[in-house]
């Protein structure tokens, strides 16, 4: 097959590169925002844990569960009608970021539950013995404490957004996805094909790098 | 300081009970470095968790400075907490926090003094503990021993009337131990800070306390005066660890006693008599002749003290009499032959 790339529009795919990244930093920002009070909550409530409740963490870990083991795909589908009446419209950058933030932020809370496991529970001892609120113990020991554990989190979220992002293009959500599947799966433009997923691939690489970079800046073990 | 009465505690494995405390009663007093002693599973450390309440007894009352601390809501608690400093095994920092910050921990905790007042404390307990050099490295770049100074330090930038210590030199050498007990008895002595702490080895209860119980089973089984315990250990719990230490399992095992053909005795005296000259006064005054077997001569925190195993060749009615000359200038005799 022979690939023209004379026919590729390079503006149109600037556009959709800048959505993409719209998507990707106020969905990432908003799943930070909720997910984080989720994971935070999520151990605090597990066994033997400063606020231990087993019915607000079975509670909690069902929704979890659920949000989590809906495909992606169905999941924007089923948002549509929650989206419109949220932001006004299920379209574009702003109709892809509700369904984006409501997959992301179980997986992420799930990410933080695991990162404040790793916090030595001796450390979180020797503070209560010194007197400690419960909330003092959140912000000055667990959350410091796992603070390399929480940037590979957000930095594993991010990268799960990325293809999230490129899903939503099936529902009009604009952006790389969305060209991929209207150029290079409606048209048969491989070119166009080619050069998101080369885009895409650019996009992870350079965020699992900033993360990785962010993780070991943080780490002082 | 301290007042402990008839604590119980049984935890539940897997769906059984399993008794950890059992009647536990004793009082501490001000200024007192207390030890108390046990093998592992004994229930020492539930009981030092107790003391502010990190584990919650079944039934019983623990008072600290006359207050009952089992009935107080969890803001009282807090405040009773924060007058109890705690030392651990496993030094316990904040990793993410510099040397100078996890001392500063306590202290941002009851958001004492500005933070000129908070580094000038830190910069004086650093000084105590000495390590005013390291302020701004992370635990991970400290030895074992930094460390354990690192939790010193933080456990008493509040200015605690009481430390506990959670076998905090069990993880170290035994060079570091030392310096890390030379460092506790200077504090309790700068400080009148009361002390207890736990531990397996017999020798840290020599080195720095003043009086020791002994746990078996979560009972206590035997509790006096460190040189009484140590000495004249009654309980079988009790002479195994001092065994340990005194290597009189290693008697035992050369055939000294077997092959003996005297009488052998062993002779503990303690304070002034360590410094007289009782084996030759003895051998002198009835006639008698002696090879020594087997020894020590120490201290127990400030006390020095002597054991001896000694081989006595003589008359009969000698030896009797060397026997109860020794008891008269306070040398404990025992006959092992």
């Amino acid at each position: 097959m022979e690939l023209d790339w004379s026919l590729l529009d390079w503006a149109e795919i600037g556009v959709a590169t800048w959505d993409t990244l719209r998507m990707l930093g106020w969905s990432l920002f908003f799943t930070v925002l909720f997910g984080l009070p989720l994971g935070v909550l999520l151990f605090l409530t597990s066994r033997r844990q400063l606020l231990a409740n087993g019915w607000l963490n079975r509670v909690l870990s069902f929704v979890a569960n659920v949000l989590r083991s809906v495909p992606f795909l169905i999941l924007l589908v089923v948002m549509i009608p929650v989206t419109a009446w949220l932001v006004g419209t299920s379209l574009g950058v702003e109709g892809s970021i509700p369904p984006l933030v409501v997959g992301a932020t179980p997986f992420f809370a799930r990410l933080v539950e695991t990162a404040l496991r790793e916090v030595d529970r001796g450390v979180i001892e020797a503070v209560q013995s010194l007197g400690a609120t419960r909330w003092q113990i959140v912000w000055k020991v667990l959350l410091p404490e796992s603070r390399p554990g929480l940037m590979a989190a957000v930095t594993v979220t991010a990268i799960t957004l990325v293809s999230y992002t490129a899903m939503s293009g099936v529902i009009g959500g604009g952006g790389l996805g969305d060209l991929a599947i209207r150029y290079g799966y409606q048209r048969f433009q491989t070119e166009v094909m080619i050069v998101t997923v080369v885009i895409l691939i650019a996009m992870v690489q350079a965020l699992q790098m900033a993360g990785d970079w962010l993780v070991a800046r943080v780490s002082r073990k | 300081m301290i007042r402990l009465e008839n604590l119980q505690k049984t935890f539940v494995v897997d769906g059984r009970a399993v008794p950890a405390l059992n009647g536990i009663s004793l009082d501490v007093p001000e200024g007192e470095v207390f030890g108390i002693i046990g093998r592992s599973g004994a229930g020492k450390s539930t009981l030092i968790r107790m003391l502010n309440l990190l584990e919650r007894p079944d039934s019983g009352r623990i008072a600290i400075d006359g207050r009952d601390i089992t009935g107080l809501s969890d803001a009282a608690l807090r405040g009773v907490r924060q007058q109890i400093g705690m030392v651990f095994q496993h030094f316990n920092l904040l990793s993410s926090r510099t040397v100078a910050e996890n001392v500063r921990l306590p202290l941002e905790l009851t958001a004492s003094g500005s933070r000129a007042e908070q580094d000038a404390r830190v910069a004086e307990l650093l000084e105590l503990v000495g390590l005013a050099a390291h302020r701004d490295k992370y635990p991970s770049q400290l030895s074992g021993g930094q460390k354990q100074r690192v939790g010193i330090a933080r456990a008493l930038a509040n200015r605690p009337k009481l430390l506990l210590c959670d076998e905090a030199t069990s993880a170290l050498d035994p060079q570091t131990t030392q310096s890390i007990l030379d460092l506790i008895a200077d504090i309790n002595r700068k400080l009148n800070l009361t002390v207890v702490l736990i531990t397996h080895e017999m020798g840290v209860i020599r080195r720095i306390a003043d009086r020791v119980a002994v746990i078996d089973g979560g009972r206590i089984v035997e509790m006096g005066p460190v040189a009484e315990v140590f000495l004249h250990p009654q309980h079988a719990a009790t002479q195994s660890m001092v065994a340990e230490l005194s290597h009189a399992d290693e008697l035992a095992d050369s055939g000294l006693l077997d092959s003996a053909t005297g009488a052998v005795w062993r002779l503990t005296f303690v304070g002034a008599t360590t410094h007289e000259p009782i084996l030759f006064d003895t051998a002198s005054r009835y006639g008698l002749s002696f090879s020594l077997l087997q020894g020590t001569v120490s201290r127990l925190k400030d006390l020095p003290y002597g054991q001896l195993v000694v081989e006595w060749h003589g008359e009969a009615a000698r030896l009797a009499e060397a026997r109860e000359g020794l008891s008269a200038r306070n040398v404990v005799v025992e006959v092992l032959r």
